[in-house]
């Protein structure tokens, strides 16, 4: 019971695909996430953000998630966006070395509007 | 499914145990309402143990033993029993209390048998009390207590 | 500062023990206790989150490693509230021995990358978060991770 804390959902903002993630992000959330990914990647997304929500929870499982989607991001020529984390979070991030793949950003508003100078 | 917390006999240390037992109930998706009478039921039964059972005696340690099967949520709290709990001939009401007779002591015991659907001390050979309160897992059923 | 090896030296009056079932999900019993010891012994918050990665990362290993996902398995966690910190330990029961090469590792994100397999980050993210960091051999024989906090002044 309960194994299930996050929800996913998937939205299209201004030709970037929004993948929010409310919730905790453990080795629970693989199926989820990795399926909302893949719904976004065949509907021909480009630019694709990881909206973070009310998440106090991401573990080591979880990043190895997100890395894995890392891999297919470059292997599909695409974008990859992350907001919404807590500061605790977008430190782990950096840490780990996700920045270099993938641009943090506070907002979801400051995200969508840094995928505009890929735009051309 | 089951867990155990000891607790240095300590005021205080209560509320951490508190925050543990809500934790372990939201895992097992207990309703919101009733982790609050859990968590309030639980620091009263952890400072009845500490000060009437412990003695407030700094070295010695309350253990607070959760099981959980599909129907019930069963918290069992234990001291080292320094001084064993003697029941009241008659138990007092709140009205009783109110008008001054017995001591204002004891509100904690019938706190937790307001809050749970069952409370109430638990035989033991051993030295020490066990005092046991539970809840039942379907909620929808309690939600007006 | 002499620290002991033995979490169980910790003087007995300050120790909260914790045993949890060995399932996915019930680390967060294990993180809220910590975080509201903390929160009581006046951590700041970032320094709280750090913990509660670090102790879940150490719970979940316990789990999945140690215990095997046997939930009749228990983890121990010890709290230990001291003037100049909080120290933690976290013991399973050994199951699968941590071999001690696997204590100290330092993956890399463009290695992981082309890796099936993306984990391995538990261990370096504890050290990375904690003062102090050991891995032992608990008195059960099981695998034992002790961790301090050191509480700023």
């Amino acid at each position: 019971m309960l194994e299930d804390d996050l929800t996913v959902t998937t939205r299209d903002q201004d030709g970037v695909a929004i993948i929010d993630l409310v919730g905790d992000v453990t080795t629970f959330a693989e199926d989820k996430i990795n399926n909302a990914y893949r719904e976004v990647t065949n509907t021909g997304a480009r630019f694709v953000l990881l909206n973070f929500r009310q998440n106090d929870y991401i573990n080591s499982a979880g990043i190895a998630i997100l890395i894995g989607i890392v891999t297919e991001v470059n292997r599909n020529n695409q974008k990859l966006a992350v907001s919404g984390l807590s500061q605790h979070f977008q430190k782990i991030f950096r840490m780990v070395g996700l920045a270099q793949y993938a641009d943090i950003y506070q907002t979801e508003e400051e995200a969508l509007s840094g995928f505009d100078r890929f735009r051309g | 499914m089951s867990m155990e917390l000891t607790l240095p006999n300590q005021l205080g240390y209560e509320l951490i145990a508190r925050d543990t037992i809500a934790a372990f109930a939201r895992r097992l998706g207990m309703p919101m309402d009733r982790i609050d009478d859990m968590k309030t039921a639980l620091c009263e039964a952890c400072i009845n143990a500490m000060e009437h059972g412990n003695l407030l005696n700094p070295n010695l340690r309350v253990q607070i033993l959760c099981h959980v099967d599909d129907d019930r949520f069963v918290i069992e709290v234990y001291d080292q029993g320094l001084r064993p709990f003697v029941p009241p001939p008659t138990p007092l009401s709140i009205v009783d209390k109110l008008t001054g007779m017995g001591s204002l002591r004891g509100m904690g015991l019938l706190l937790i048998s307001q809050l749970s659907d069952e409370s109430g001390f638990v035989p033991r050979d051993e030295a020490g009390n066990c005092f046991r309160f539970t809840f039942q897992r379907s909620g929808a059923a309690h939600v007006c207590r | 500062m002499a620290i002991s090896d033995d979490p169980a030296q910790e003087p007995l009056d300050k120790v909260i023990e914790l045993r949890l079932p060995s399932k996915l999900g019930y680390e967060r019993v294990a993180m809220d206790t910590a975080s509201s010891l903390a929160r009581r012994m006046g951590f700041h918050p970032d320094r709280i989150e750090s913990l509660k990665t670090a102790l879940s990362e150490a719970v979940t290993n316990a789990i999945e490693h140690g215990n095997q996902h046997d939930e009749a398995m228990k983890v121990v966690v010890l709290l230990t509230a001291r003037d100049d910190g909080l120290v933690i330990s976290v013991a399973d029961q050994g199951q699968k021995i941590l071999p001690q090469e696997h204590t100290t590792p330092s993956p890399q994100i463009a290695d992981v990358l082309e890796r099936s397999d993306k984990g391995g980050w538990g261990i370096w993210l504890i050290r990375e978060l904690m003062d102090e960091v050991e891995f032992t051999t608990a008195p059960s024989g099981g695998n034992q991770v002790r961790m301090v906090i050191h509480l700023e002044p």
